[in-house]
């Protein structure tokens, strides 16, 4: 793959040609992060497979943008931004593949601090993939972490992604019945940051369609959530037996931009929802 | 594509020369194309013995490191 795109790029020393090779990385590391073998001795083979393969890349560091490019291109022109800017979308894909292939999680976060400097252009193809890359591994906490910090920003489009790649991350996950309870655990911990972040976007206007039906969406996992924890005995979640989706409703309401949500949902939703 | 002999004619298409970089965007294009059409149709065969990226590696067309 470097070696056939190194020679490409010299001989036609062309983005677009560039972009090809880069896309041709996506589309192979699509596939080998989308095997996960029960067998130990395939487990093995493929994991060696992937590392092989994330070997090709060297160090993988900041700043990643041009280490990437670098990959396709040594010795690419120094004023490599405004030429293959269109290189960039598949460049920030193949980095979160990259990511995922080689399991490190710090390495995503690293790189999405990176890209949040970049614009949507770049950046929502990155998230994007990220439930797709991430389908089989990588810690949730951290996963959670990463996507909240895309919530935050301005961007609509962004955080739609950010709030669906959530929801997805969380269907996808094929986790034994005795990790939901952890699992469930990380979440609610950061319900009341997804929240403060839906509290600040309602004082700066409503919501769109899009940006409500996710959030409807990611609140329905925080209810099951939070039902899961009342089942389970814990007295934090005693006020939940009466209204189990209080705390859902509390998100279609404030997703859907009313300011009529009710004394008692916010008395119930008190510990995991900032005061409205 | 279920063959053995579709990842020759690929290796082929890859390899083939030109000077038209029009040419050679299509060529990737479709290489990029086939192998995910490929692996849509049976991707359990896509590791393990014989499989299509050792078929890359002993043509050498990628650098030997980039896969087993």
């Amino acid at each position: 793959m470097p070696k056939l795109s190194a020679d490409d790029a010299q001989k036609y020393k062309s983005p677009i040609i560039i972009n090809s090779h880069i896309e041709l990385s996506v589309a192979i590391a699509q596939v080998l992060v989308r095997f996960e073998y029960a067998n130990d001795e395939e487990r093995a083979k493929l994991d060696a497979t992937k590392a092989n393969f994330c070997k090709i890349a060297g160090d993988f560091n900041y700043p990643w943008m041009p280490k990437i490019l670098g990959w396709f291109y040594p010795g690419y022109p120094e004023n490599y931004r405004r030429a293959y800017v269109q290189c960039f979308p598949a460049m920030a894909r193949i980095a979160v593949y990259m990511t995922a292939l080689r399991r490190d999680v710090q390495g995503l976060g690293d790189f999405v601090q990176e890209i949040l400097s970049y614009g949507d252009g770049v950046r929502v193809p990155a998230f994007e993939c990220i439930p797709e890359a991430w389908k089989h591994g990588g810690s949730l906490s951290a996963l959670l972490k990463i996507n909240s910090t895309a919530m935050g920003l301005s961007s609509p489009t962004l955080k739609v992604v950010a709030y669906n790649n959530v929801s997805e991350l969380l269907e996808n996950l094929s986790a034994p019945p005795t990790e939901w309870n952890r699992i469930f655990r990380k979440l609610l911990e950061k319900a009341d940051l997804f929240s403060k972040v839906s509290f600040l976007e309602q004082k700066q206007g409503t919501p769109g369609q899009a940006e409500a039906c996710c959030k409807i969406k990611l609140g329905a996992w925080v209810s099951v959530a939070a039902f899961s924890h009342y089942a389970k005995g814990d007295p934090d979640f005693a006020e939940f037996r009466q209204h189990p989706f209080a705390i859902w409703s509390h998100w279609l309401t404030h997703g859907l931009g009313a300011d009529n949500v009710s004394l008692l949902l916010k008395r119930i939703s008190f510990k995991y929802l900032p005061r409205g | 594509m279920l063959g053995a002999e579709w990842k020759n004619s690929l290796l082929a298409l890859l390899d083939s020369p030109t000077n038209s970089a029009n040419l050679r965007h299509g060529v990737l294009l479709a290489a990029k194309y086939i192998l995910e059409r490929r692996f849509a149709l049976d991707p359990s065969t896509a590791f393990g013995k014989s499989t299509f990226f050792q078929g890359l590696i002993k043509a050498n067309v990628f650098q030997r490191e980039f896969l087993i």
